[in-house]
């Protein structure tokens, strides 16, 4: 065994990575670490790589994104690509919101036009109701930025992640190991799709089943996660079980 | 008449039990974003956890406004 060989095994054996007295299911079999390199440190390496290689030409995509964790993330994880919906999914709720911050203009409007007596209503109050009003609209303009900023698409060396918030209804969370990936497929219909260049992603697990399929809705530069997707899955499922 | 006089108090009530309701609302808004907050941390989480504080701020703000006018 020579010195490189000693290095990894005296810095990646720590107490966690120890065998234990009865290995884990799918734990590294002893043969890697007679063959003296740590599988963790190489799966990170070749995915990173991957990565390396989309660096450029993947827009609207954040990789290897430095300022985000999440909860479950464990020690040796690392968050390779962070992405949302596509920001054309924002259009809707802006202009709906636009609408309704016209709607006391266009009050003002038929009050002069029919002429109708307000004399009954002092400033103080107008001014009130006003604040009202556009409260609720702060509040709608808030519920739906934050269901598309914190409805993110995760995927690390380890797993995919889906966090969905919708506030005021629900927080789901799906995730799946890279490992169990079978299927990925494509999907980008509609004038606007093609036209601003986002699309879904379907990701389907061994289960089959339809509540651990995970879709990337109309995510931007589809075909490239798709890409780095299946050749992470490829490294992953190259070392089965090691993480 | 008897009713347009009585209007400032039907706004002045009216508008109470309407902050109140928000209040509640955005509350619940407010804690579910402390809990996605913790949950995921992205480069504005603190920016994020700002604004909602003053947006509950705002909702007092309105209440104690139909109090006191």
């Amino acid at each position: 065994m020579n010195q490189q060989q000693q290095n990894y095994n005296q810095q990646f054996q720590q107490p966690h990575y120890q065998p234990a007295q009865q290995p884990r299911q799918n734990y590294p079999p002893q043969q890697y670490y007679q063959q003296g390199y740590n599988p963790i440190h190489q799966q990170l390496t070749e995915s990173h790589q991957v990565i390396m290689k989309h660096r450029k030409g993947v827009g609207g995509v954040d990789l290897e994104p430095q300022d985000v964790k999440f909860a479950t993330q464990n020690p040796n994880e690392r968050i390779f690509v962070f992405l949302r919906r596509h920001w054309s999914e924002n259009i809707t709720w802006i202009l709906r919101n636009i609408f309704y911050s016209t709607i006391p203009i266009i009050t003002v409007l038929v009050v002069r036009f029919l002429d109708l007596d307000t004399t009954f209503l002092r400033m103080q109050d107008l001014i009130l109701i006003l604040f009202a009003f556009y409260s609720l609209i702060i509040t709608n303009v808030m519920r739906d930025f934050f269901d598309w900023y914190f409805d993110p698409y995760i995927i690390t060396n380890e797993r995919i992640i889906h966090y969905e918030f919708k506030p005021f209804k629900m927080y789901e969370v799906k995730e799946a190991n890279l490992s169990d990936v079978e299927n990925i497929s494509e999907t980008s219909a509609g004038l606007l799709a093609g036209l601003w260049g986002y699309g879904s992603l379907t990701v389907t697990t061994e289960s089959q089943l339809e509540k651990d399929v995970i879709v990337f809705e109309d995510i931007p530069n589809p075909t490239k996660v798709r890409d780095i997707l299946f050749d992470l899955v490829k490294i992953a499922k190259k070392y089965n079980g090691a993480t | 008449m008897e009713l347009l006089e009585n209007t400032g108090d039907f706004i002045k009530i009216g508008g109470i039990l309407f902050g109140l309701f928000h209040f509640l609302v955005g509350f619940v808004f407010y804690r579910d974003m402390i809990r996605i907050n913790r949950v995921l941390k992205t480069e504005n989480s603190t920016l994020f956890s700002f604004i909602t504080n003053l947006y509950i701020v705002f909702l007092i703000a309105i209440i104690i406004g139909f109090i006191i006018v």
